[in-house]
């Protein structure tokens, strides 16, 4: 679908004006949908509450069967969980790529099954822009540290939203947010910048160069990336639920598996207020108002900052190991031009004051303008680049003059594992770092053994690396591939060619397998065969 | 256009009577951008209430002070532009801040937030639109205010002069009379523009405190305060809990009037009760708490039909029902009601660097008041478009009247309208009023209210 409708912009020189290029960034605790505006030639974000100004969506799913099913999802399931804590679901992009299933109701769900109810929204709000409207494409952000499982799963929810695979592709979302960097700000050749995305359920850092710039293109290019899926304002309400908890354990002698379902769901949304004033204030008062004997507690900027140390720490390595395992090298603070703050769980000022710790400069630490939605419309400049729409001088967004080339490189290490009988080890294929249109790696097995059963099969364990200093046990399943039924020759005279790649559009590896034969001896069979490896259900091939 | 250095900013700021709406320009865009405080959770417009926070001697303002109302230590300012128009000081500390004092720092603070987005920011023209009823009454204090900003470039303008601004910049000048209801939380104020000779002309023509947002949502309030009551089987609501009900309508009402714009009943989550607990608003009990305000609302659009087209700016078009009957029964031109005022305003900064055809505006001012007698001496005592506080001594006489005085640009006056005042409230022969004006078009309507000695 891509192809058809670049083909088409290319031919009538704009875009079609009901056809839709959209970019979602689907949030752990907000979604925000933004669309390519034809008539000024830029991305829009989309407000979802028709006319009052709210844009990013609560990523928040409930099942409601008062008078037959219903789903409500986004702002009023988010004001309602009080009233519906079991029915209703939170934070489900943490679940992403997992097995586990969310009961609702007399039915299991899958986090796909889930995301897909929020995308479904999006999308709803989409279509009453433009009833006409086709879409054209569609780019979903995920988090730099998503593994194939995770991505996998976002583009099937995308799938059961209703969205045809063909229309679908995915971004990093800190690869995002320095597109939409790029597109507002004035860039310089030679600079680097690092956004910092940090969100309610994820920690993005990518450092980005501008390692080309003329009057009619320029090159950026990612020089490292880094972060963690599970590092987010989330866990910070987490921790100052627990000094909540601790709170009223200390004042009324009410442990938490004492309290209700509806206090807990309170304690949990007052956390997260507790969080976001204290942005702004340095001290609040907390009421506790469903004790038995209410009562009030001040809870200081210094005291949260003090309860989530563990946490302002361990975001301050991830920075640190972001610039140490540069793809090119490590990188000196000092050679960081500018670091971008987007996400909303930026403003917390904690994360300037760690910022600065590293930098040793204030003046380099900017605030995005709209972190809640520099992710969707990076996400939609990204659709439009694909799309060929900013080729055409016509169509470029007002100000911008040039053609934006951006390098998308593989976040992690994919691989095999290789065992040794008395080890097992990680061998690399494609190595993080890697521009997506070299991604393709070719490793060549020569099948030995001493039984027919090892000469006519062959196990391959796919394994993505997060971390460079993760070993074997630490690596992540992609998927297990079994070629069973291979022609039968005696030991090392089988050679397989295995190809992996991984896709740009989604991140996702794909490979391939090639009987070669033996040279001189066995002819290659007729065994050619493409694979998508899965992580919850093993491949088999048949060779025959 | 000329250049702007990278962190040189161009600001304009609509202030109105609840919250200020803030666009800029930068080096980058061009044209002017709305700026979310809230980075892009949709919360363009932060509250005109300030804080002032006794131990750290520092100001919060916007929605940082509105969220940290009542936390002990801590002494809130609302309505800023009220503070301005009654000329009250706030006591600090022992000490009085003047109500300039106040708007700057309102306002510097607001400039400093830029550094968040550039931290070498600096601001090198500012312009501040005023709500047209409101502008001659305050022009002196906010002039004095801003003029503490150094090296800034300042203008203080009408709200319909920023609208116009703007018309002319998206090219789409208005043609023959045009109308500007402003929908704001305490009025729903007119102003008409009309093109004579390259020359605009503005006319702050009538208000409508009773149809205005605060209106609606006190008849909402009182609604969910008996649903609460009616549900809890309460004889009375304690101040707690009114209070819990207002701040649940507030967050609520987005969906509320969401749900009437599309004819659907309404759920409404009262979270803060031990058990939380729904009730459904359903669509027939809304329809017959909002029509009143619709019909007095149709009523008072009615009288306008001769206007060419109708501009729309304020809070009160997020209801959405008002811009329905609106729309309805004239011409609306498609702007952004909550954006064009800031919009426009910071084009008027920019006017040294996006330039846009010099416009002649006439602000006609009629000026009302009445004969007073001060130190001995009668003097025009203006009256504005808000509370007017008198006393009037019946000197043993049981009927009196008021002349209400008309006052044009040459300094001469005319009597618009005679009042017959009655003692019945009277205490030692005087009686305290209230006047409130109201225009409406040509005519001046002064309604009377008679307040205890």
């Amino acid at each position: 679908m891509w192809e058809k409708c670049k083909k088409g912009i290319k031919e009538n020189n704009r875009l079609d004006e009901n056809w839709f290029i959209l970019g979602i960034d689907l949030g752990t605790t907000h979604s925000v949908v933004s669309y390519y505006n034809t008539i000024n030639n830029r991305p829009e974000p989309i407000d979802i509450s028709q006319g009052f100004g709210k844009i990013p969506m609560p990523s928040v799913v409930q099942y409601r069967d008062e008078i037959g099913p219903e789903w409500i999802v986004g702002d009023e399931a988010y004001k309602s969980m009080i009233m519906y804590p079991d029915d209703t679901i939170t934070s489900i992009k943490r679940k992403m790529g997992t097995n586990e299933e969310i009961q609702l109701g007399d039915k299991k769900y899958t986090p796909e099954e889930i995301s897909a109810f929020i995308l479904k929204e999006l999308l709803q709000h989409t279509i009453r822009l433009n009833p006409k409207g086709i879409l054209a494409g569609v780019v979903v952000s995920v988090p730099y540290d998503f593994d194939d499982s995770a991505k996998k799963a976002t583009v099937k929810a995308c799938q059961l939203a209703g969205l045809s695979e063909s229309l679908i592709c995915l971004i990093e979302e800190p690869k995002a947010a320095a597109l939409t960097y790029h597109f507002k700000n004035t860039l310089t050749e030679g600079r680097k910048i690092m956004v910092f995305d940090f969100g309610g359920g994820t920690l993005d850092i990518t450092v980005f160069h501008v390692s080309q710039m003329t009057s009619e293109h320029i090159h950026l290019q990612v020089i490292s990336e880094g972060g963690d899926a599970y590092h987010g304002g989330d866990q910070i309400d987490d921790m100052i639920l627990e000094k909540l908890y601790t709170i009223i354990f200390d004042e009324t002698g009410l442990a938490n598996d004492q309290l209700s379902k509806e206090n807990k769901v309170e304690l949990i949304q007052t956390a997260r207020d507790i969080k976001e004033r204290l942005s702004g204030v340095k001290k609040v008062r907390v009421p506790f108002g469903f004790c038995a004997v209410p009562f009030m507690k001040e809870i200081t900027r210094a005291e949260m900052e003090t309860i989530i140390e563990p946490f302002i720490k361990a975001t301050r390595q991830l920075v640190l190991k972001t610039l140490a395992e540069g793809y090119f090298g490590a990188i000196h603070p000092s050679d960081v031009d500018i670091v971008l703050l987007e996400g909303g769980s930026s403003s917390m000022p904690w994360v300037k004051d760690m910022l600065i710790s590293i930098f040793n400069d204030y003046e380099k630490i900017y605030s995005s303008d709209k972190p809640a939605l520099n992710i969707s419309i990076g996400a939609t400049y990204y659709a439009a680049i694909k799309m060929g729409l900013l080729e055409h001088p016509e169509m470029m967004a007002i100000g911008i003059g040039q053609t934006v080339n951006f390098e998308i490189t593989v976040p992690h290490d994919i691989g095999f594992e290789i065992d040794y009988g008395y080890k097992k080890d990680f061998h690399t294929m494609i190595s993080r770092g890697t521009p997506y249109l070299l991604a393709t790696k070719t490793q060549v097995f020569t099948l030995t053994g001493d039984t027919k059963e090892e000469m006519t099969n062959l196990k391959i364990k796919i394994l993505e690396r997060m971390r460079k200093e993760d070993k074997i046990e630490k690596c992540r399943l992609i998927g297990e591939v079994f070629i069973e039924g291979l022609p039968e020759r005696p030991s090392s005279k089988t050679k397989l060619k295995v190809t992996l790649s991984v896709q740009e559009d989604s991140g996702i590896v794909y490979g391939d397998i090639e009987d070669l034969g033996y040279p001189e001896m066995f002819e290659p069979s007729a065994f050619k065969a493409s694979f998508s490896p899965n992580r919850i259900e093993r491949t088999i091939i048949n060779a025959k | 256009m000329m250049n702007l250095s990278e962190a040189n900013y161009i600001v304009g700021i609509d202030v109105t009577e609840n919250e200020a709406t803030i666009s800029y320009i930068d080096q980058k865009s061009l044209k002017p951008i709305i700026y979310d405080r809230s980075g892009g959770y949709g919360q363009v417009s932060i509250p005109t209430v300030m804080q002032y926070v006794i131990e750290e001697k520092a100001w919060l303002i916007g929605e940082h002070a509105n969220m940290n109302r009542n936390v002990e230590g801590t002494l809130i300012v609302d309505h800023l532009l009220e503070i301005l128009l009654n000329k009250e000081e706030v006591e600090i500390g022992g000490e009085k801040i003047c109500p300039e004092r106040l708007l700057f720092i309102y306002i510097e603070n607001i400039l400093e937030s830029f550094k968040q987005l550039n931290p070498h920011a600096t601001i090198s023209s500012l312009s501040l639109a005023l709500p047209d009823r409101y502008y001659h009454d305050i022009i002196n204090e906010v002039e004095n205010g801003l003029k503490a900003f150094e090296n800034i470039k300042l203008n203080v303008v009408m709200s319909s002069q920023a609208v116009f601004e703007w018309l002319q910049y998206i090219k789409q000048p208005f043609k023959g009379r045009t109308l500007i209801f402003d929908y704001s939380y305490n009025n729903f104020a007119t102003s008409r523009l009309e093109t004579k000779d390259d020359t605009i002309h503005l006319d702050l023509i009538s208000s409508k405190p009773e149809i205005a947002i605060s209106d609606v949502e006190k008849v909402f309030i009182e609604e969910l305060n008996l649903q609460y009551q009616h549900h809890l089987k309460l004889q009375h609501l304690s101040k707690e809990e009114l209070l819990n009900i207002k701040q649940m309508l507030i967050e609520q009402e987005q969906w509320i009037f969401q749900k009437y714009a599309k004819k659907q009943s309404a759920k409404v989550y009262y979270s803060f009760a031990y058990p939380p607990f729904q009730k459904v608003l359903n669509y027939k009990r809304m329809d017959e708490l909002i029509m009143p305000f619709r019909i007095k609302l149709e009523k008072f659009i009615d009288q306008f039909a001769q206007f060419d087209q109708v501009i729309l700016i304020g809070k009160g078009c997020k209801l959405q029902w008002p811009v329905d009957i609106i729309s309805e029964k004239m011409n609306v031109l498609a702007l952004n009601p909550y954006e064009v005022v800031s919009n426009g305003c910071c084009l008027i900064a920019a006017h040294h660097i996006i330039k846009q055809d010099e416009i002649k505006f006439n602000i006609q001012q009629k000026e009302y008041g009445i004969m007073v007698e001060v130190n001995e001496k009668v003097i025009f005592s203006p009256l504005n478009n808000h509370a007017n506080h008198f006393i009037i001594d019946f000197e043993d006489e049981s009927e009196a009247s008021l002349d209400i005085m008309r006052k044009d640009k040459e300094n001469n006056f005319k009597i618009e309208q005679t009042i017959s005042l009655n003692n019945a409230l009277a205490l030692h022969n005087k009686i305290r009023i209230n006047l409130k004006l109201t225009k409406v078009d040509e005519d001046t309507t002064i309604k009377i209210e008679y307040l205890p000695m």
